[in-house]
C-alpha cells in the first residue's frame, strides 16, 4: 500500500475551507449516510440548503456561528491512495488550533475567496507554512461563482497568492479556480470556466506526495525513558533519522560517551536486530552508561555539541505577548529547560505586508527571529539538518504557547562541557593562580556543604554555627543563605518549579566560584527537588561536595515557624509552600542526615563539623 | 513502514510519554475493541506488562459476557484492575428510564470522576477515536481537564510536533487519547494482524452482532453475518453507515455527546 499523504487546508476565515473538504468527501461518496442526514437536518433548521462545512464542523458552536473553532482530521481515499485531510480554522483567534492541525502536514491547500482576495490570515498562514517546514502547496481560488467565473479575477488573485506563498519559501504546485459550494472544478471540470485548463482540486490533491524528510540519514534517537528489566537497562526512544542495528557503535550526547548496541527488546516475541526511522525501540547498550531521558543517542560522526543558546525563528500562540528576557520552559524532543529570548533581531506581523514592529516583545500571532538563551545546555541541530532536533515549543505556565525552529547554532556560546567542573581560573601554564594554589595557601581543602530540608528545619542556624566554628579556626568559610540570596542574586525568581530550579542552579554556580576561590561554602536553602540537587552536585568534583539532609518532622517545623510562614501557607496566603502545597523530595543518599527533631543546635552543627573533619577541614 | 505500523508506533510513543511524564497514570478499559487494542499497545510499549492500573467504570448495565471476558483477560494478562460504580445513584434507582443523558452522567461520568479523585490519577488514557463522533473529532491527544472535570473545548492548548501538554492543571488530570487518529477499520485490521482477543459479542450470532458496545439498554446489535475478525474487516470495508448509529445516546439530542463530554464524559 502507498504511504499516506497529509494535507492541511488553510486560509482566511470564511473563505470556504470546511466547505471544500466537505464537498470533496461528499462528491467522492465518502460520507456516511447518517452523518450526511445529520448535516442536512442542521442546515435546514438554519433555513439553509446543505452546508457542506457541517460535515467537518461538529461542535454546536461551530454550526451555530458558521465558523470552525478547532481543527479535525479526516481520512480521504482517491485513486487508490490514502490521504489525511486536516481542516484548519481560519479565524485569527484560533491560530493555535490551525498550527496544531498543520503541524504534521506534508503539503497545504491554501484557500482564497475570489470575492475577498488575499487577506490577513491568508498571509499569516502562508508564512507559518514556512516555519512548519511545509514546502508544497496548492492555491485554490474559491467562490468563483461570486465573481461571475471571471478569468481576470482568477489571474490577479492567483498571482497574488503565488507571491505570498513563494516569499514564504513554499512552492506553488498548482492553482485552481473553483466553487466548493457548487462543486465546480472540484472533482470534475467546470463548464463555467472553459478558459481554465489546469487540474481540478482533486487532481491537484493527487499531485501531492508524502514529504521526503530533508534530514541526512545518520542515526539519531532521543532517549524518552530508561526501563529496567531485571539487571538490564534498556534505553527507550524513537529513531528520528537513519537506522540502527545490533553491533553499531553509537555516541550518547551530551556526554559524548560511546557504546555498542547489544540487542533490541520487544514484545510479543523477540525484536528484530535493526530499526528504522519512526520506530520506537528499547535498546540494550554494551556499557552501562549513564543514560537518561533527554539525552540523544546518535551516530558518533554527528557533531552534536550541547548548546547554551541558539538562533531561532518562532511564532507565539500565547494569550499574552512573549517578553524578551522573561523565562519560559523550552521543550526540544525529550529535553526540557528554562529559556528566555535574549533579543529579537526582527519581529514581524505575518498578516501584513512587510510590517516590522518593535522587538521588545512578541505579540500573539507574530513571528520573531532572535537568540534564545537556555538555562541548561541542550542538544540541538539546525532545522534544515534535522527536523526532530531542530524544532521546539515554549511553555508558558501550564500551556504550550509557542513553537519555533532552530536556524543557527551560535557557536560562540556553545558549551561543550556539560558538567562544568573545570577550574575556572585556568590560564597559560605556570603563571595561572588555580584552585590548587589557593588551597595550598589556605592550608585546607575547599568544598561545598549543601544543606537541604524543610523551611524551619534549622538549616540557617546550623550553617551559621558551623561557619562561626570554622572561622574561629582560621578556615576560609562562607554561608550562602537562600533567603538572603533571594533578595539579591535571585530577586527575579519566584517559587514555581522552574524558578526553584533556576534558584538552585544559581546558588550552585555561586558556590562553585567560591570553592574555586578556596572557600568552604555552606549553602542553606530548601532545594526541594532531587533532580536540581543532583545537577548541583554534578558541578563539583567528588571530594568537593557533600549533601546534608537537615531532617525535621513537618509538624515540628510548623510549631517552630520562626518566620510565620507556615501560618501564612495554611491560610492560603503563600501558595506553593514546600511541605504544604508543594513537594519536598527527600535525598536518597545524602552524605549525612542531621535530625534536628532529636539533636539540639550544638549537636547538629557538630555532626556537620565531623563530616568536614573527615575531609581534612577542622574546626579546632 | 505500513499504515498500521505507523499508527501503532505513534500510539506507542504516546503511551511511553505518559509513563515517563506522569506520576500516577491509569488506563480506562471498557472491555470494547478500542480500549482492548489500546491495552495491547500498552503491553507492546512496556515490553509485555502493563505498568499502570486499568479502570473499569461498572454501570452494572453491561452485558454479562463483557464482565466474564474482562475477568478472564485480567487473570491471563496479570493486570491490575480498579472497578468503580456510582453506588448512591444505583441505590436510588438510576437507569435509562430516568433519562439517557442523566443516566450516562450519573453512572459513567460521576462514577469515573470518583475513581479518578479517590485514586489520585493524574493521567487517564482512553481509547476514543476522532471518527467515532463529532465532538471527539475535535479532541487533542493530550487534553488537560480541570478539577471540575470539564472539557474546555474552545480553549484547547496547541499541540504541535508531538510536543504534548503534559502539565496537570491544579486539582485536575490529563486525558490522553493514544488512538485518537485511528479509524474503526484500522482497529479491526490491527486486531486481525496482532491476534488480539476480543469479547464474543462482536461476532454474529443468529444474524446479529454488536458493532459498538455500551450498556445493554442503549446499544443495539446490527444485522451481520460476520463471525470472525477477518469477516468483520471485510464487512466494514463495504459499510457506509457510521459506527455509533446503533447508540441511543447520540439520538437523544443532536449535541448529546458534546454536552456529556463537556461535563467530563469519555
Ligand atoms: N458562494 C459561495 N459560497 C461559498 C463557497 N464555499 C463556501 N461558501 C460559503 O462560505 C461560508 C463559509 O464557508 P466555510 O467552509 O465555513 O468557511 P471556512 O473557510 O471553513 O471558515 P473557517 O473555518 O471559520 O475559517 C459558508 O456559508 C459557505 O456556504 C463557494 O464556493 N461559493
Ligand atoms: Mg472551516
Amino acid at each position: 500500500m502507498t504511504a499516506e499523504t497529509t494535507l492541511v487546508v488553510l486560509g482566511h476565515v470564511d473563505h470556504g475551507k470546511s466547505t471544500l473538504v466537505g464537498r470533496l468527501l461528499h462528491d467522492t461518496g465518502q460520507v456516511a449516510p447518517d452523518r450526511l442526514e445529520f448535516a442536512r437536518k442542521r442546515s435546514r433548521e438554519q433555513g439553509r440548503d446543505l452546508e457542506f462545512a457541517f460535515l467537518l464542523d461538529g461542535l454546536s458552536e461551530e454550526q451555530e456561528q458558521g465558523v470552525t473553532i478547532d481543527f479535525t482530521l479526516v481520512r480521504f481515499q482517491a485513486a487508490g491512495r490514502p490521504f489525511v485531510i486536516a481542516d484548519a480554522p481560519g479565524h485569527r483567534e484560533f491560530l493555535r488550533n490551525m498550527m496544531s492541525g498543520a503541524s504534521r502536514a506534508d503539503a497545504a491547500l491554501l484557500v482564497v475567496d475570489a470575492s475577498e482576495g488575499v487577506r490577513e490570515q491568508t498571509r499569516r498562514h502562508a508564512v507559518l507554512l514556512g516555519l512548519l517546514g511545509v514546502r508544497h502547496a496548492t492555491l485554490v481560488i474559491n467562490k468563483m461563482d461570486r465573481v461571475d467565473w471571471s478569468a481576470d479575477v482568477f489571474r490577479r488573485l492567483s498571482g497574488e497568492g503565488r507571491e505570498v506563498l513563494s516569499s514564504a519559501g513554499v512552492t506553488v504546485a498548482s492553482c485552481v479556480p473553483a466553487s466548493a459550494l457548487l462543486g465546480e472544478n472540484m472533482i470534475s471540470r467546470s463548464a463555467h470556466m472553459a478558459w481554465y485548463d489546469g487540474p481540478t482540486v482533486l487532481e491537484a490533491i493527487l499531485a501531492h506526495q508524502p514529504a521526503v524528510s530533508p534530514d541526512d540519514t545518520r542515526f539519531r534517537m532521543m532517549v524518552q525513558d530508561v526501563y529496567r528489566i531485571g539487571e538490564r537497562r534498556l534505553v527507550v526512544g524513537r529513531v528520528e533519522s537513519g537506522s540502527v542495528k545490533v553491533g553499531d557503535t553509537v555516541a550518547l550526547r551530551p556526554s559524548g560517551e560511546r557504546s555498542r548496541v547489544v540487542a533490541f527488546e520487544g514484545w510479543p516475541g523477540a525484536a528484530p536486530g535493526s530499526a528504522g526511522t519512526g520506530e520506537n525501540v528499547a535498546v540494550e547498550l554494551a556499557d552501562p552508561l549513564f543514560a537518561e531521558r533527554g539525552m540523544v543517542v546518535a551516530d558518533p560522526s554527528l557533531p552534536l555539541a550541547p548548546l547554551r543558546a541558539f538562533d531561532a525563528r518562532l511564532v507565539w500562540l500565547g494569550r499574552n505577548a512573549l517578553n524578551v528576557g522573561e523565562r519560559y520552559l523550552l521543550r526540544l524532543g525529550c529535553q526540557e529547560t528554562g529559556a528566555r529570548v535574549l533579543r529579537f533581531s526582527r519581529v514581524i506581523n505575518p498578516g501584513e505586508v512587510s510590517e516590522t514592529v518593535g522587538t521588545a516583545s512578541l505579540p500573539p500571532g507574530f513571528v520573531g527571529e532572535g537568540t534564545i538563551l537556555l538555562d541548561r545546555p541542550v542538544v540541538a541541530e539546525e532545522f534544515a539538518a534535522c527536523q526532530a532536533l531542530g524544532r521546539f515549543v515554549l511553555v508558558d505556565g501550564c500551556r504550550v504557547a509557542g513553537g519555533g525552529i532552530v536556524c543557527g547554532l551560535s557557536p560562540e556560546m556553545a558549551d561543550e562541557s556539560f558538567g562544568t567542573r573545570a577550574d575556572l581560573s585556568t590560564g597559560p601554564a605556570g603563571i595561572a593562580v588555580g584552585r590548587a594554589e589557593r588551597r595550598s595557601r589556605n592550608g585546607h581543602h575547599s568544598m561545598c556543604v549543601w544543606l537541604t530540608g524543610l523551611s524551619g528545619a534549622g538549616k540557617s542556624t546550623i550553617a551559621r554555627r558551623v561557619e562561626a566554628r570554622l572561622f574561629a579556626a582560621g578556615v576560609q568559610v562562607y554561608v550562602l543563605d537562600g533567603d538572603a540570596l533571594r533578595s539579591g542574586l535571585c530577586r527575579d525568581l519566584g517559587f514555581s518549579q522552574m524558578d526553584r530550579t533556576e534558584n538552585v542552579r544559581r546558588v550552585a554556580e555561586a558556590a562553585r566560584i567560591l570553592v574555586d576561590a578556596g572557600f568552604v561554602v555552606i549553602t542553606a536553602l530548601i532545594s526541594p527537588f532531587r533532580e536540581d540537587r543532583k545537577r548541583a552536585r554534578e558541578r563539583f568534583g567528588e571530594d568537593e561536595f557533600a549533601e546534608v539532609f537537615v531532617r525535621c518532622p513537618i509538624e515540628l517545623c510548623e510549631s517552630r515557624d520562626p518566620k510565620g510562614l507556615y501560618v501564612k501557607a495554611r491560610s492560603g496566603a503563600l501558595p506553593r509552600f514546600t511541605g504544604i502545597s508543594d513537594a519536598y523530595e527527600q535525598p536518597e543518599s545524602p552524605e549525612r542526615v542531621v535530625d534536628t527533631g532529636v539533636l539540639d543546635e550544638d549537636a547538629a552543627a557538630g555532626a556537620v563539623l565531623e563530616l568536614l573533619a573527615k575531609r581534612g577541614i577542622s574546626g579546632n | 513502514m505500513d499504515h498500521l505500523t505507523r499508527l501503532e508506533q505513534e500510539s506507542i510513543h504516546i503511551l511511553r510519554e505518559v509513563h515517563a511524564r506522569f506520576r500516577n497514570p491509569a488506563m480506562l478499559w471498557s472491555i470494547g475493541k478500542d480500549s482492548t487494542a489500546l491495552l495491547w499497545l500498552a503491553r507492546k510499549a512496556f515490553l509485555g506488562r502493563c505498568p499502570m492500573p486499568l479502570v473499569h467504570v461498572d454501570t452494572t448495565l453491561k452485558i454479562p459476557e463483557m464482565i466474564e471476558h474482562r475477568d478472564k483477560i485480567v487473570r491471563e494478562w496479570q493486570l491490575e484492575l480498579v472497578v468503580g460504580s456510582n453506588e448512591e445513584a444505583l441505590a436510588a434507582g438510576m437507569g435509562p428510564a430516568s433519562g439517557r443523558l442523566e443516566c450516562c452522567g450519573a453512572l459513567k461520568t460521576e462514577a469515573f470522576r470518583r475513581i479518578v479523585v479517590n485514586h489520585g490519577f493524574d493521567a487517564i488514557m482512553l481509547g476514543i477515536r476522532r471518527d467515532e463522533e463529532r465532538s471527539r473529532s475535535k479532541e487533542r491527544v493530550f487534553s488537560p481537564r480541570g478539577g471540575d472535570f470539564s472539557w474546555e473545548y474552545k480553549e484547547q492548548p496547541p499541540e504541535i510536533w508531538g510536543q504534548y501538554n503534559v502539565d496537570v492543571p491544579p486539582g485536575g488530570h490529563v486525558r490522553v487519547h493514544p488512538i485518537l487518529d485511528w479509524t474503526e477499520l484500522d482497529v479491526w485490521e490491527y486486531i486481525l494482524r496482532e491476534g488480539i482477543p476480543v469479547v464474543g459479542l462482536y461476532f454474529a450470532r443468529n444474524g446479529k452482532r454488536y458493532r459498538s458496545l455500551g450498556c445493554s439498554p442503549c446499544t443495539e446489535p446490527i444485522d451481520s453475518s460476520a463471525s470472525t475478525v477477518a469477516e468483520i474487516v471485510e464487512e466494514l470495508r463495504g459499510m457506509r453507515v457510521s459506527e455509533r448509529a446503533g447508540r441511543a445516546q447520540d439520538k437523544a439530542d443532536a449535541y448529546a455527546m458534546q454536552k456529556l463530554r463537556t461535563g467530563g464524559y469519555m
